[in-house]
């Protein structure tokens, strides 16, 4: 079997989804991946949608205007493909869009408006992590109806953009890991010279200070790090800075 | 020190029989169960790779390279770690700095220029060989870990591999241990910070001087490295006010 062009194509796609410099701009990716889907899969249009854990929009974007303004509708009216395949994190089957009998729509608030837009025939797959659902990548058609194998190269397509997007959360993670460990060594080390400070100025020995550090802190509930970070600073509770 | 009385010191003797594999095993459930690296890594990881002593370094914020476990627990390690420390020069720092793994299999053959405070001081211990790991999350180096042995000659690759092991067993550790018990309220952890003392003085003598912090720290590496004392008995004599305090009040 030889390549045809739609397959080269195709892969080239998925390699520049899937192979970005640390530091990438998340939006543009997203765009790139609804061009992809537009020029590979023979659909008017797409978009995507990530939610956040607690259901807020994180992005969205869309192949063109008509579709950026679908996408919002959707998260205004709460209903609609992406929606439904954010929620299931399931691919949703071509779904024919029709004027004709509101009461048995699927989506009764979002199908005028699509259809308003020309937009005949909907279509969804999920944009995911190997982890996390993130949200999905939508498909709309005036005409042509994405076959079985359409969705197949789209879901393909969003799980490129999605070890993208799992590789920067990663990194985000590491950084933030780094931080909070530099963090809770410099905590030791500062209460360390708090003691010494301390001592210092009581004339007493460094077991003896840091007992009314940390008597001084529990007496008044603030954290241990915080006093002697304030001591460090050079201004030492009135309390704290008596012999008794 | 001999060998014998580092052991004596450290209390550990004979390496476990099981091996690294388990040794580190052991490792991973008690870092799970909330110990540190000092009680979670049971004594004799060193000798399970060939080695007189492996110290762990962490790098804070500013730069510096932060004791934070050592096997044997005293000895050796603990010396050659304090001296980089006073000197601010030798393998640990240069590790970081170049977030690559260096060795010198023979000290005393080693280009002088490579380390020019700290091979000197070295060659007065019974140290001839080391090797110095960068600790790496991501991309990022947290920290260092460096074996040394008081016979010449390099790692095998298999003693490689288990220092890498290990190396990555310390990182979990101290992942677990620093972000579980970040808090305070005075909750002695196993992670222990070997240099308590040097701390406890740069305090002490910042605040007897009325200097920062970060120049009383320099006053107390360069009286340390003037006189050839170690840096943690410069330390306690201060503390326990043996030394005046003012005689490093004064150009060194």
């Amino acid at each position: 079997m030889s390549a045809m062009r739609h397959d080269v194509l195709a892969a080239q796609a998925v390699v520049d989804l899937a192979a970005r410099a640390d530091g990438f701009d998340v939006l543009e990716l997203l765009h790139d991946l609804t061009t992809h889907a537009v020029s590979l899969l023979g659909v008017s249009s797409a978009g995507v949608t990530i939610l956040d854990e607690t259901g807020q929009v994180d992005y969205v974007t869309a192949s063109d205007e008509t579709c950026r303004r679908l996408e919002e509708d959707q998260l205004e009216l709460d209903e609609g493909p992406c929606v439904d395949s954010t929620r299931t994190g399931n691919a949703l089957a071509p779904v024919l869009l029709r004027a004709d009998r509101p009461s048995r729509r699927r989506w009764p608030r979002f199908t005028p408006r699509a259809l308003a837009a020309g937009i005949t025939n909907v279509a969804a797959v999920p944009l995911r992590t190997p982890q996390h659902p993130l949200g999905a990548l939508n498909l709309l058609s005036t005409g042509r109806v994405p076959t079985r194998e359409d969705l197949c190269l789209a879901q393909v397509l969003a799980d490129a953009a999605g070890v993208c997007l799992q590789h920067r959360q990663t990194l985000l993670a590491k950084d933030e890991v780094i931080c909070e460990l530099e963090t809770a060594l410099e905590s030791r080390i500062v209460i360390e010279q708090a003691k010494g400070v301390l001592a210092s100025r009581l004339g007493i020995d460094v077991e003896e200070a840091f007992v009314r550090l940390r008597g001084h802190a529990r007496s008044r509930q603030q954290k241990l790090t915080e006093l002697a970070a304030q001591i460090t600073r050079g201004s030492v509770p009135a309390e704290l800075d008596t012999v008794s | 020190m001999t060998r014998e009385e580092r052991d004596a010191a450290s209390g550990a003797a004979p390496p476990p029989k099981d091996g690294l594999s388990e040794l580190l095993a052991r490792a991973h459930l008690a870092a799970r169960n909330g110990h540190g690296p000092d009680t979670a890594v049971p004594p004799g990881a060193a000798r399970l790779l060939g080695l007189d002593a492996l110290t762990l370094n962490m790098l804070a914020a500013d730069g510096h390279l932060e004791l934070l476990w050592c096997d044997p627990a005293e000895g050796l390690g603990p010396e050659l770690d304090n001296l980089q420390y006073t000197l601010g020069d030798g393998p640990a720092l240069e590790a970081v700095k170049q977030g690559r793994t260096l060795s010198e299999p023979d000290l005393p053959a080693a280009d002088p220029a490579r380390w020019p405070l700290f091979l000197p001081a070295a060659a007065r211990t019974p140290v001839r060989a080391l090797i110095a790991a960068p600790l790496r999350l991501g991309a990022a180096t947290i920290g260092v870990l460096t074996g040394y042995r008081t016979a010449p000659g390099p790692l095998t690759p298999a003693q490689r591999r288990g220092l890498d092991r290990v190396g990555r067993t310390l990182v979990h550790l101290l992942y677990t241990e620093l972000i579980t018990s970040a808090d305070d309220g005075g909750a002695v952890t196993g992670l222990r910070l070997y240099r308590a003392e040097v701390h406890q003085a740069t305090g002490f003598l910042a605040s007897e001087l009325g200097i920062p912090m970060g120049q009383a720290l320099l006053r107390l590496r360069a009286h340390a490295a003037t006189y050839g004392h170690p840096l943690s008995d410069l330390a306690r004599d201060l503390l326990a006010r043996r030394l005046a305090p003012d005689t490093l009040d004064r150009a060194e």
